[in-house]
């Protein structure tokens, strides 16, 4: 087993501000499948085209997610952004 | 008639009189307007080496050539002269309808020379123009000023650009501020216009802006606000405002907090534009000329210890410059602390960023409560913060060693001070920690005026919207390169940026609706300036002209003085590791710096050695004159 | 029908002050871009961010008609808008003086009142203005609309227990 923290926000899953929690999981867990148990119970739509999926800060697009391979103490972010700037 | 740039009106202080020029057409042609023609009237009218406060340094306001039209989000204004804070080129632009009007008014440019025996403000009415008696205005904050002109002139509907008493008191980061709350913050063109004995300029246009070709432009017009309004990033952006991005930032580890050492905190869901909305805090949003988004904010607070603010704001740089930046994310604090930037007139940017400096070198004890004033200054001290910003606008006690910048404050202080002085060239660095953020860290240190992000605004480089990452995939070949963390191809991006960002500015364009919002793409904008002036211009021959504009603007460096040398990152930004992303590559190291400096000169033609453009480059780009010049100064590349 | 005839709103909370609708107005009216030529006007107060549309309020029985001493002044009965016969018109200004809210005023080249027409029925600055601070509503929709968000806010207020004090 290992530990990713995760960040969750942003507005996305009614989450206004960003929640951390550390979740432990089994060794070889992907980034699609840490996405789908973490959101497993939001009914809301989401508009995955401004969400940011990202791990240890660098983003990990829509194609990339169900190869990337999390590892301990990586952190998961799943937070929903706007332009600015 | 009239063209669409309208004429250049010229303002001669010293003399106390004015005259109207039509604008040359060539200059359009070559130019296009705006900040353009301004960047040609300086090079022609300044002399280098000259005084930044004194009177031969030209203050020119360019509207955009499109301003005063319903060509959407494009009625921002620019504000050109030599920077008393750097001693470089600069260029500022603000928001509002200031240029809009004086676009009414028959005006493209306004260029104001010499200065004033005792302070007086502008009266351009149409096409009268009066110098009157500004001695009972000088003292007063901008928003004093601005509703005393209006009152005094009897139209509360004209347009009026102040300076507030940080101008008057030449801090190097005053501010000129259009329509109340609208900075053309950065650079100090509000101390230059102080040094001016310039305390305001009321304009009022009953004029007609016409296109060469109306129906055309209308329906060119029209094409462009549905191209911006479908930019999925749009309803966002108008929702929540520039700090609606501030998450975003801070998940990638580049949200600039306490003095550039922290880059990531978490949560800072009280200093976005989501919060503003959801508390309340957010009364109206606001819109600059013809804009149809709309991103500005106007909050107030209601309650609490800060009771009976009002401003326009708070911008995303403003929650970091005078939030997170300082230590505290106390929202109306950061409230607070924006109207006393906004009325006392001074960049917040920048104000924040001294602050920051001061905080830090008090914790480091390179400064004591002996300097202070006999105050502590920590972190998060938003009373300090208040105190600080009425301090340095009025140039009191350690407000007056802070007025001068970051980086002649760490002069004067001495020590290893400078090592936490995150500036280059003199300008405070924008609110983006270029070590998780490349494309914007070769920005930053190319940019003319200084380590800021307003020359080219590399917002794509974080590849959050299928926009974005369609622009860095047509720019680079591959949307893989839409990552911060890389640091590939960066020159090619930030060389498409500028020459777009040259195009916005001198049209009158906002820079989000071109390089944070995508809509109004380089070719809307040739359609846009063919139909307004009736010359036939491609998008590759417009992005040329913006080609132009960028090297004019490098060449008024290079003349004063600027080599490879100059085109720096701050300290800590260059030795530091960001602590928030502990990998190798999370640094602005000199290697990486060299090798990107290298692929940008290379890309534009300018010598590796000097920075300075080659004779080729030059006459290439349509400057041969300017060639000739720095040749003789044995400048050329 | 009476309550059928639609009239330009405008909700100053929801202006930006964009002036996208002084623009399109101007130039559906003149062929160029210019406020003073624009039928419809914000008033500003800018200090505070506040921007209030101002156009002809379609007065069910208008004062610049009454006044007007030649019948240059009109309504079209047919479609129920304004039109001003430019050439009954001689600039004697009284509907200037006239109009309660200051929607009319003299053209600086004709010489001539002018004020709002309606656009025959697609008024461009209602489609000009990105936030739907105008709109074009039957009169019999205005004071509902009115209504329901005024009740809206009150309902809200009540429906948080916090509030009633539970």
């Amino acid at each position: 087993m290992i530990t990713v923290r995760v960040r969750l926000g942003g507005g996305i899953a009614g989450i206004p501000h960003v929640e951390t929690r550390d979740m432990r999981v089994e060794e070889g867990t992907r980034v699609q499948e840490l996405l789908d148990t973490v959101l497993r119970d939001v009914t809301d739509e989401i508009d995955w085209s401004s969400v940011l999926v990202a791990v240890n800060g660098r983003r990990v697009g829509d194609r990339e997610r169900s190869g990337w391979v999390l590892t301990d103490g990586d952190v998961l972010s799943i937070i929903r952004v706007m332009p600015g700037g | 008639m009239r063209t669409i740039a309208g004429d250049t009106l010229y303002v001669n202080l010293t003399e106390g009189r004015s005259w109207r020029e039509p604008v040359d057409p060539d200059l359009v042609r070559s130019y296009l307007g705006g900040r353009g023609i301004s960047a040609r009237y300086l090079w022609d009218l300044l002399r280098p080496g000259v005084d930044p406060l004194g009177p031969d340094n030209p203050l020119i306001f360019g509207a955009g050539l499109l301003s005063g039209t319903a060509a959407p989000s494009s009625g921002r204004t620019t504000v050109t002269c030599r920077s008393p804070a750097t001693g470089w080129y600069l260029k500022t632009s603000g928001g509002g309808h200031f240029g809009a009007e004086m676009k009414f008014a028959g005006y493209g440019h306004l260029v104001v020379l010499g200065r004033a025996e005792h302070p007086v403000y502008l009266w351009i009415d149409d096409d009268r123009v009066e110098i009157r008696d500004a001695r009972h205005l000088w003292g007063k904050d901008v928003r004093e000023t601005d509703l005393a002109v209006k009152r005094e002139l009897g139209d509360e509907d004209i347009q009026v650009a102040v300076i507030g008493p940080a101008g008057e008191n030449r801090v190097v980061f005053a501010s000129v501020m259009f329509s109340v709350y609208n900075a053309a913050g950065r650079g100090g063109a509000g101390a230059v216009m102080g040094a001016k004995n310039l305390k305001a300029i009321a304009v009022r246009g009953s004029g007609v802006v016409r296109p060469a070709k109306p129906a055309r432009f209308h329906e060119v017009a029209l094409a462009a606000r549905e191209s911006l309004l479908a930019d999925s990033g749009a309803a966002g952006l108008a929702m929540y405002g520039t700090s609606g991005s501030l998450n975003l930032v801070n998940e990638v580890r580049a949200l600039a907090s306490y003095n550039f050492q922290r880059s990531h905190l978490d949560d800072v869901y009280t200093i976005t534009g989501q919060y503003l909305r959801e508390k309340g805090y957010l009364k109206r949003t606001v819109a600059c000329f013809g804009c149809v988004i709309g991103c500005h904010r106007y909050s107030e607070v209601q309650q609490g210890p800060f009771a009976g603010t009002y401003t326009g704001g708070p911008e995303y740089e403003t929650f970091c410059a005078l939030g997170s930046g300082c230590g505290t994310l106390d929202t109306e604090a950061v409230i607070k602390a924006n109207e006393l930037a906004n009325i006392l007139g001074m960049d917040t940017i920048s104000a924040g960023s001294v602050i920051q400096w001061a905080m830090e070198s008090y914790e480091r004890g390179a400064i004591t409560r002996a300097d202070l004033d006999g105050r502590e200054l920590r972190w998060g001290d938003t009373e300090a913060i208040t105190d600080l910003l009425q301090k340095i606008a009025r140039r009191e006690g350690f407000g007056d060693v802070l007025a001068d910048g970051v980086k002649r404050a760490a002069e004067r202080v001495g020590g290893e001070s400078y090592k936490w002085a995150v500036h280059a060239k003199g300008l405070e660095q924008s609110r983006v920690d270029t070590r998780s953020a490349k494309a914007y860290a070769l920005a930053f240190a190319v940019n003319p005026r200084g380590a800021d992000h307003l020359h080219t605004e590399t917002f794509a480089e974080f590849g959050v919207s299928p926009e974005a990452r369609a622009l860095i995939a047509k720019i680079t070949g591959d949307e893989k390169y839409a990552n911060p963390y890389c640091n590939e191809k960066r020159a090619e991006i930030v060389r498409w940026h500028e020459d777009c960002y040259a195009v916005t500015d001198a049209l009158g364009f906002c820079a989000f609706a071109t390089t944070a919002l995508y809509g109004i793409t380089p070719a809307i904008m040739a359609e846009a300036f063919s139909a307004a002036t009736g010359y036939d211009v491609s998008e590759e021959e417009i992005m040329l002209a913006g080609r132009r504009i960028v090297t004019l603007e490098k060449c008024f460096n290079v003349r004063e003085g600027a080599t490879r040398e100059d085109d720096i990152l701050p300290w800590r930004l260059m030795n530091e590791v960001n602590p928030d992303r502990p990998e190798p590559d999370a640094i602005n190291s000199r290697e990486e710096l060299d090798r990107m400096l290298d692929e940008y000169y290379g890309l534009h033609g300018w010598s590796l050695e000097t920075s300075w453009p080659t004779r080729d480059t030059l006459e290439h780009v349509g400057l041969p004159g300017v060639a000739d010049e720095l040749e003789k100064m044995g400048r050329i590349g | 029908m009476f309550m059928l005839r639609k009239v330009i709103l405008a909700e100053p909370e929801l202006c930006t002050g964009c002036k996208q609708c002084e623009m399109v107005c101007s130039f559906a009216h003149e062929g160029a871009y210019s406020p003073a030529l624009s039928r419809i006007r914000l008033v500003k107060f800018e200090d505070k961010c506040l921007s209030v549309p101002v156009t002809c309020a379609y007065c069910e029985r208008p004062v610049c008609e009454e006044v007007c001493p030649t019948g240059a002044m009109t309504t079209d009965p047919q479609k129920g808008k304004a039109r001003v016969v430019e050439a009954k018109c001689i600039g004697c200004k009284e509907c200037v003086s006239a109009c309660p809210i200051g929607a009319v005023e003299i053209h600086p080249e004709k010489g001539v009142a002018f004020r709002c027409d309606l656009c025959e029925g697609d008024p461009a600055c209602v489609k000009a203005c990105p936030t739907g601070a105008l709109k074009y509503v039957p009169i019999s929709h205005a004071a509902r609309d009115r209504r329901r968000s005024k009740v809206l806010g009150w309902s809200l207020m009540l429906l948080d227990p916090e509030r009633r004090g539970a």
